[in-house]
């Protein structure tokens, strides 16, 4: 078949003009964009510690204003995306990663912090970090671990929210009880919770208790270390631990006779412990919140009581930034990333604008250092017991399916308590369980939460 | 080209597949883009990212890619099919790029269809001619479909199905949704298959034709080399006629001038010397001999003249020839019609007239010979009976084999009678192949 071939290859030499002219267009328009940077930050208001904070979006104002500062040179821009509420924010947010237009960098939520990580939306940042100034060691290392998923970092820590126990020590004293700190366990602590349990206007049922938002996760972590094995493939707890957390859980739990502690009780003067956390310490710790809550008595912060496997341990709240695997500008964003979370000017200001701790160990001395917490009439928090905990504390295990694990765990914990089931079988069936959803990806898949 | 001009039916299915082929990539990406925009107005984003086991594609991108892409397919078909034939290496290459692009395409569709290879597989019967690359790409076609399975790549690369996708939708539009995809699918095979069912057939008959011209052709040939034959036969019986002539007119004339000169000295010699009368008498023997042996000779050489004149001539030439010699009477009988027959017939009667004559004339010592041709209806009988002395057993010596021979051959029979003092019979019968009376 010759057909003219002469022709037919004029045809494929227009095509190849044609494409090459595409291509050249696409790569100028490419270059184009690529000059004039302008990241997106999606941000929600609120946080999980569930404490109201002024002025939310103030910090990431200043962080915005600071930045470009920093960079004027370069015309960087940074553009928020708020007006999101923190309970809107994982469907919001997971609407604009599904239609792709998620912005360059945003905030994480714990519970979706696994999923992105494992779905391939958040960019790993290990080799980022490599090729920067970034010292891991200028950070809170468990605020740098809550962005690690599979041994890889996938989001850099803002600000961290360390948790604790709080006293009513005027309750403790009218009782003529007192604390040993130095010998805090939960025999200690289930003792005090005992002699706190009273049916004062003595209606048959218990109205004034011990604790109030204590749960199993606070009693595991004082007794065992992880729930899971170091690959996330099975339970890795230790089952006579767990035994033995279950025990004093079940013993604490049945002191309140089956009444709720509602929320605000121990604002009431009606509880002697509650577990709290930075955020709230700061809110109602200094003016002018301190006036409308739990002004009424005095209080201090102490640690969790230590079981008898484990020491004190509490639960660390951390604000995490990642960025899109699918950003076009990740080098900037990275930048931004890096900016936040370790730039010692900025992370000052996270005292200054939020309730947060910066995650910045030099920020966080200055702060200590320049007495910055007396102006704000805190009340007095000591700097070695805050190190402490934040050392001690813990992040939640970092694999996609286990918020919905969790779930499990709870209502099974809850079950063996309520139906008063044989502990040590209770636990091995738990495990087991655990195994299983482990394995069976199926069954957490289907399970809408 | 051969795919253009007989192939038509495969180019019908061929543009078929690929309309069908778009149907599908169309309503696929349509379905995963259309979906996530549902998802999303159900709320319904954050569960669909759980059960999603990797970052779903941009939605826009799904469509536009896919389609792009499918028709990116469907021009490089078009350069292949313009392609010479000759140049097979550019169209492999061509082809090389198809199956990325269909990679790229199945990647778009999260590996949620993979009639596209069989759409390329079709492609590759299609347009490459050049068979081993051929085989390079069906097989690479093949792996691709193997391997594009979404059950094998979602192990590795954790990808949304099309099935997570419908199941989203109400069961109401499930099933539609369903239907529409099974049956697109199973009509893109239905058609693989029929494309595959013309291919064989076209090449069944391009066989059968090919094995027709090739028994044409030899046919011609054959009839070619029997020419040959013919012109080399007839060569050769011209300068036998030449040589046959020339002996009998020139030494047979002077043989004959010596012999009656001859004679003419015996009568001379007769009252001379005894010794002369002696020798004259042995030179005539001698003469005569030679006489009869040139004649022989010439009537063999003649033989072949049959070719040229009628069998019956040729006989009654021979006959002549005989009674010449003068000591015997032949004579020649013919019954019913004479009419022409086959040149090998022809002579094998012929030599069988002559062999018989031959032997009567050696052996029988007879003064009469009769030859008689008997022609009835598809066949004719010949006779030779002499009145000789006959014998009591036939021995056959290697004539009378050779013609026994050259007459079964024919299909014929020959058989002879004898009996001492009562001559010398030989009957044979020849089948013969044109016609009979009527002609």
């Amino acid at each position: 078949m010759n057909r003219r071939p002469g022709n037919g290859w004029f045809r494929i030499l227009f095509l190849l003009a044609m494409i090459v002219m595409i291509v050249v267009v696409a790569v100028g328009i490419g270059i184009y964009r690529s000059r004039t940077v302008v990241l997106e930050l999606a941000l929600y208001s609120g946080n999980s510690w569930g404490v109201p904070q002024n002025f939310a979006y103030a910090i990431y104002d200043r962080a915005v204003e600071l930045f470009e500062q920093r960079y004027a040179d370069k015309g960087y821009r940074v553009v928020l995306r708020t007006g999101t509420m923190y309970k809107d924010y994982s469907e919001w947010f997971a609407q604009l990663v599904l239609k792709g237009k998620e912005p360059d960098m945003f905030l994480i939520l714990e519970e979706d912090f696994n999923t992105y990580a494992a779905i391939g939306l958040l960019e790993r940042l290990d080799t980022y970090i490599e090729n920067s100034d970034l010292s891991p060691a200028e950070f809170f290392s468990n605020a740098l671990e809550a962005g690690q998923y599979q041994g890889s970092q996938y989001s850099l820590p803002m600000g961290i929210v360390p948790s604790f126990l709080i006293v009513n020590n005027d309750l403790l004293d009218s009782l003529g009880l007192s604390l040993d700190l130095d010998n805090w366990t939960w025999e200690q602590f289930y003792n005090l919770c005992e002699q706190l349990t009273a049916d004062i206007d003595g209606d048959g049922v218990p109205d004034r208790f011990g604790v109030e938002g204590y749960d199993w996760h606070h009693a595991f972590y004082t007794n065992d270390t992880s729930l899971f094995n170091e690959t996330s493939t099975k339970a890795g707890f230790n089952p006579e631990r767990f035994a033995e957390m279950l025990q004093f859980f079940k013993r604490l739990h049945a002191l309140n006779q089956g009444v709720l502690i509602r929320d605000g009780m121990f604002e009431e003067g009606k509880v002697g412990f509650k577990t709290f956390n930075l955020s709230e310490y700061r809110v109602y710790g200094s003016y002018p919140y301190r006036i409308l809550r739990y002004d009424t008595f005095d209080w201090e912060a102490i640690p969790f009581p230590s079981g008898p496997h484990g020491r004190s341990k509490s639960k660390l709240y951390t604000v995490q930034l990642g960025m899109s695997s699918r950003s076009r500008h990740k080098d900037v964003a990275f930048e931004f990333l890096k900016f936040i979370s370790s730039d010692e000017e900025f992370q000052y200001q996270i005292w200054e604008h939020t309730n947060m701790l910066p995650v910045n160990c030099s920020a966080f001395n200055a702060i200590y250092d320049s007495g910055i917490m007396q102006r704000d009439s805190l009340r007095p928090l000591d700097r070695r017991f805050i190190e402490s905990v934040m050392e001690n504390s813990y992040i939640d295990p970092d694999f996609k399916k286990y918020p919905v694990i969790d779930d499990y765990i709870t209502q099974r914990i809850f079950t063996i308590i309520a139906q008063d089931e044989d502990i040590p079988k209770g636990v091995s069936s738990l495990h087991q369980l655990i195994n299983e959803l482990l394995e069976d990806e199926y069954s957490v898949r289907t399970l809408t939460r | 080209m051969v795919r253009y001009d007989m192939e038509k039916p495969l180019g019908y299915i061929y543009h078929i597949i690929l309309l069908l082929n778009l149907a599908i990539v169309t309503l696929f990406s349509l379905v995963m883009y259309q979906t996530t925009y549902l998802v999303c107005e159900a709320d319904q984003a954050r569960v669909f990212l759980e059960q999603a086991r990797y970052l779903p594609h941009i939605p826009w991108h799904v469509p536009v890619y896919a389609i792009t892409s499918f028709l990116l397919l469907a021009v490089s078909g078009y350069v292949k099919s313009r392609l010479d034939e000759s140049q097979f290496v550019l169209t492999f290459l061509i082809f090389l790029a198809d199956i990325a692009i269909t990679f790229f395409i199945a990647y778009n569709l999260n590996f949620s269809y993979k009639g596209l290879f069989l759409f390329l597989g079709v492609g590759a019967f299609f347009f490459i001619s050049y068979l081993p690359l051929r085989y390079l790409a069906i097989a690479l076609v093949m792996l691709g479909y193997i391997f594009t399975d979404y059950d094998i790549i979602s192990v590795q690369l954790n990808l949304v199905s099309l099935q997570d996708y419908i199941g989203f939708y109400s069961p109401s539009t499930q099933i539609p949704l369903y239907s529409i995809r099974s049956t697109l699918e199973s009509l893109n095979l239905v058609m693989v298959i029929l494309f595959f069912q013309f291919l064989i057939q076209s090449k069944i008959r391009e066989n059968k034709e090919f094995i027709k011209v090739n028994n044409e052709l030899s046919d011609k040939l054959y009839q070619l080399e029997i020419l040959q034959v013919k012109l080399e036969e007839s060569a050769r019986l011209k300068e036998r006629n030449r040589l046959a002539h020339e002996i009998h007119d020139i030494l047979g004339h002077s043989l004959t001038s010596i012999s009656t000169g001859l004679e003419a000295c015996i009568e001379l010699s007769r009252v001379g010397s005894q010794e002369l009368h002696r020798r004259l008498m042995k030179i005539r023997s001698v003469t005569n001999k030679g006489l009869t042996e040139i004649r022989r000779s010439v009537r063999e050489l003649k033989s072949d003249a049959i070719a040229k004149s009628s069998l019956l001539n040729a006989v009654q030439e021979m006959i002549n020839d005989a009674n010449a010699l003068g000591d015997r009477s032949v004579s020649f009988v013919i019954i019913g019609n004479a009419i022409a027959i086959d040149e090998d017939e022809e002579k094998t009667v012929y030599r069988l007239v002559q062999e018989s004559l031959t032997n009567s004339f050696k052996h029988s010592r007879s003064t009469d010979i009769t030859v008689t041709f008997n022609y009835s209806n598809h066949q004719l009988m010949v006779i030779i009976a002499d009145n000789g002395v006959g014998c009591e057993t036939i021995r056959k010596q290697f004539g009378l084999e050779h013609i026994e021979e050259q007459i079964a051959i024919l299909g014929g029979s020959v058989h002879f009678e004898s009996a001492p003092n009562c001559g010398f019979r030989t009957y044979a019968t020849i089948p013969l192949r044109t016609g009979g009376m009527n002609q």
